[in-house]
């Protein structure tokens, strides 16, 4: 069996390091060296300053500096900005914790407007060889182009373009493992952003070994003092809106005609398979050591619900503020035996900030109001959807079961689609054949409330929000949502991205398969 | 570089009285300097032209009330009704024509320094609230009950219209000082060095832990002063405010709405005041720009996106600082 995933890269053998060489995973059975007239098609800022002039960069700062020499003079490709970001980033340097791996990594963005960057470089030294990836706009044909290098010589491959990640062939393969929409990564997306330097938590330049050569380079000494807080807002929300636009862009060329309706219910609805799921990771706002008793640790609203598709998207009323005591909070890190650990380095307590968890991923909202505003999706039909198990927001496996019912293709003329009338009809026989209880008898009950659905859907939400919020208030009450965060990290911890152990805490809670009731307690399967 | 010759006005902003305001400023580092040794004043003491000079960034929307109301159309709403909350070293007004924002102000001013051109030449502080907040400003409106200036006047508020300097209590130079030196005490927990930026403010009881701005200055502060350096502001001193971060922001005609924020005080390295506008001959408001799918009904939803700084300076020096315990839990 192949190495299909993101690794495949660096077991590949005879390539050619003096030429660009295709290797998409999973419609490539090796890497194969690219032809003059395909390397010339690539319309993106790397290709054409390196490959497509029969040049090869050996280092990741060779990149950088190649693509913004070759640039006209007032090209926002000059526009340099550097960023860090390490899952061991806030352990502090002692004789203990020397050996600790940071996983500290840089990511790189050349060009600025207003579709973000056009470039993305991300590599764990400017000086590396290999394991060097860039993700680079091709203006020609949309989508980022993905490369990636490997061994000593720094040995490019074409990995493939956002679009792959859409194909059969390579979809959840190579990058797309990390990418499944195509779309860039950008895991820790919201403020506090656990793990990046930003305004919450600098990364200090204590974190690398005195003899560390980083520590003094120009991507870490004059990275943007905005960190985080500028990547995500100038960086990786605009570069996932912008390829999320684009694939809605290519149905309306194409006459409305979406050939694949699934993929982009998976983004809706979710989907079992770890290898295509896509989610973020949030937290509190407070660091696990400035947790005291009297701390109000104000939970992540989206581990309770989507607010963000149900209130921001669909208009229904965002939820309450969720908060936990301090106290309450810290017994639970004490009885869960919650510690980091990485080999030998263990601490006690949470992640740098407190109550670590999945939440929704952006790039799906996007492609949720995407899928609106093209008129594929109408918006009763969402609101019916998503609020079937709105009570897990994520790794929902009623709500995905769904997917079952989504129409082969789908057509959209002047904003209007027969698909969701079909996909409503699928589910709604499917609920009168079946049994109560099933996910489709769920969605036959919200669809029945019509196409005013606001007043009943808020009044579902109000009786589940206010049942959270009595059990928020007492030990035995929090305990079981302590448990569930711990079920859906150990469910992310499926993923593909998730990669370096202090990534997520350690605790004693075991699987069980728990789910979120709309009561608001916690079944244990 | 030498000793500094006197401190510079905010932004380096023309002013006939210069002198003056480098006395203000020196006397609100005078009950510091000396009490706490990391910190140093700049025209008393040399900056070597190899100082470091790190900038430390953050997001003009006040963490706290993020914090505290995660649902973004409240926090935007009661953030621009109140600048009361704006407690971030920046704060906005906003205006509407027929319910739709049609411009947001931002500043950033120290109102230490609108003071000092109240005492040493009112008629200038009169022509700037004039030209930036309403033309029907007079100065007895600056004034307040005891004589002296008005921070909070009635031209100087929260409602809509256009601000004229900070008022928030947290907003100004007198605080900012006051942190940066208390900051320069290293501290220590269970005998462990405290540096996670949280756990320093509430340690070295710097503020509120949860702000943007104030415990990311402390720790930068602090963890020079553990290496045993001398820190103070760079000149000219201030707090500054970062280009937005437009990226992703739709407008009606395809513009890049960068190009929609005009600085009005200060230069591009060193602003101070700006807004937020559509120019006219668009024929669209700010109203009509979205961000994530949401037309922008909120100042707020700009502040989210405004980035606010503060330079220092830092320099090499031989003190081994001892690290003192928490002054609180």
């Amino acid at each position: 069996m192949p190495d299909e995933s993101c690794r495949a890269f660096d077991s590949v053998e005879r390539v050619d390091a003096n030429a660009l060489n295709r290797f998409v995973v999973g419609a490539d059975p090796a890497p194969r060296r690219m032809t003059p007239r395909e390397v010339k098609a690539l319309g993106d800022p790397f290709a054409r300053t390196f490959f497509v002039k029969g040049k090869q960069p050996r280092t990741a700062q060779q990149v950088v500096e190649g693509i913004k020499a070759a640039a006209p003079k007032k090209s926002p490709l000059r526009v340099q900005r550097s960023f860090i970001v390490g899952e061991g980033s806030q352990v502090a340097m002692s004789a203990a914790t020397a050996n600790v791996e940071r996983h500290l990594r840089f990511i790189v963005t050349l060009g600025r407007g207003r579709n973000g960057p056009d470039v993305f470089v991300s590599a764990g030294d400017p000086r590396q060889p290999g394991g060097i990836e860039v993700m680079a706009w091709d203006a020609e044909r949309d989508g980022f182009n993905y490369y990636r290098s490997t061994g000593s010589k720094a040995t490019w491959m074409l990995a493939g373009n956002s679009r792959d990640a859409m194909r059969d062939s390579s979809r959840g393969k190579g990058p797309f493992e990390s990418h499944p929409s195509g779309s860039l990564l950008m895991k820790e997306l919201k403020a506090p952003w656990i793990n990046w330097h930003s305004p919450d938590a600098n990364i200090s330049a204590a974190v690398f070994a005195r003899d560390d050569a980083r520590r003094d380079h120009e991507w870490f000494t004059k990275k943007d003092p905005g960190g985080a807080f500028a990547f995500e807002l100038d960086a990786a929300r605009p570069a996932m809106q912008r390829w999320a636009k684009a694939r809605f862009a290519a149905i309306r060329r194409n006459g409305g005609t979406v050939t694949r309706p699934r993929h982009i219910m998976e983004q809706v609805l979710g989907t079992p398979n770890r290898r295509r799921s896509t989610v973020n990771l949030t937290t509190t706002l407070v660091e696990n050591a400035n947790l005291r008793p009297a701390s109000e640790l104000v939970l992540p609203p989206t581990f309770f619900v989507d607010s963000e598709a149900l209130s921001g998207t669909l208009g229904l009323k965002p939820p309450p503020t969720f908060a936990v005591s301090g106290r309450i909070y810290g017994k639970c890190l004490t009885k869960f035996r919650v510690r980091m650990v990485d080999g030998g380095f263990q601490r006690k307590g949470d992640t740098h900030f407190c109550f670590l968890v999945p939440e929704r991923a952006f790039e799906d909202q996007v492609v949720l109001r995407e899928a609106i505003e093209l008129g594929l999706l109408g918006k009763r039909l969402a609101a019916c959807l998503l609020m079937v198990d709105p009570w897990n927001p994520v790794f929902s496996e009623r709500r995905s079961s769904l997917l079952r019912h989504v129409p082969a293709t789908a057509k959209v003329v002047k904003g209007r689609s027969d698909f969701s009338r079909q996909m409503v009809r699928e589910i709604l026989a499917a609920a009168d054949a079946g049994p109560p209880g099933t996910p489709e008898a769920e969605f036959a009950q919200r669809w029945k409330v019509g196409p005013s659905f606001a007043g009943p859907f808020n009044r579902l939400l109000a009786e589940y929000y206010a049942a959270v919020t009595a059990k928020l208030r007492t030990q035995a009450g929090f305990e079981p949502y302590f448990k569930l965060a711990e079920e859906r990290r150990q469910t992310f911890n499926e993923m593909p991205i998730s990669e370096f152990p202090l990534l997520l805490p350690k605790t004693n809670i075991k699987r069980t398969g728990r789910r979120m009731r709309s009561d608001g307690t916690v079944a244990e399967a | 570089m030498a000793i500094l010759k006197r401190f510079s006005t905010p932004a380096r902003v023309a002013d006939r009285h210069p002198g003056a305001w480098g006395e203000a400023v020196a006397a609100r580092f005078e009950p510091y300097v000396g009490q706490f040794p990391q910190f140093y004043d700049p025209t008393a003491t040399n900056t070597p032209a190899d100082a470091a000079k790190p900038m430390v960034s953050w997001g003009a929307f006040p963490a706290v009330l993020r914090a505290a109301e995660p649902a973004p159309v409240a926090r935007w709403s009661r953030a621009d009704r109140d600048r009361g909350l704006q407690d971030e070293y920046c704060e906005w007004t906003v205006e509407r024509r027929k319910g739709k924002i049609v411009r947001v102000t931002f500043s950033t001013e120290l109102p230490e320094y609108w003071e000092h051109l109240f005492e040493t030449d009112p008629n200038r502080l009169l022509a700037l609230y004039r030209r930036l907040v309403d033309p029907r400003v007079q100065l007895a409106d600056l004034r307040g009950p005891g004589g002296g200036y008005r921070r909070e006047n009635k031209w100087n508020t929260s409602r809509p219209g256009r601000l004229a300097h900070m008022i928030q209590g947290s907003n100004n130079l007198g605080a900012a000082v006051d942190l940066v030196a208390r900051a320069t005490i290293p501290r220590k927990r269970n005998g462990q060095p405290v540096i996670h930026q949280q756990e320093l403010v509430r340690c070295g009881a710097l503020g509120e832990p949860l702000r943007n701005s104030d415990p990311q200055i402390a720790a930068a502060v602090n963890e020079a002063a553990r290496a045993g350096d001398e820190i103070t502001f760079a000149d000219p001193i201030g707090l500054y405010l970062g280009r937005p971060l437009t990226a992703g922001m739709v407008t009606p005609d395809g513009a890049d709405a960068a190009d929609f924020w005009k600085i009005e005080r200060g230069d591009a390295q060193h602003t101070l005041r700006a807004r937020f506008e559509v120019p006219p001959k668009r024929r669209y408001e700010v109203g009509d720009i979205e961000v994530e799918g949401r037309p922008i009904e909120f100042g707020g939803q700009l502040a989210d996106r405004v980035q606010v700084w503060v330079s220092a300076w830092i320099k090499d020096g031989n003190h081994k600082p001892q690290p003192r315990p928490c002054e609180a839990g």
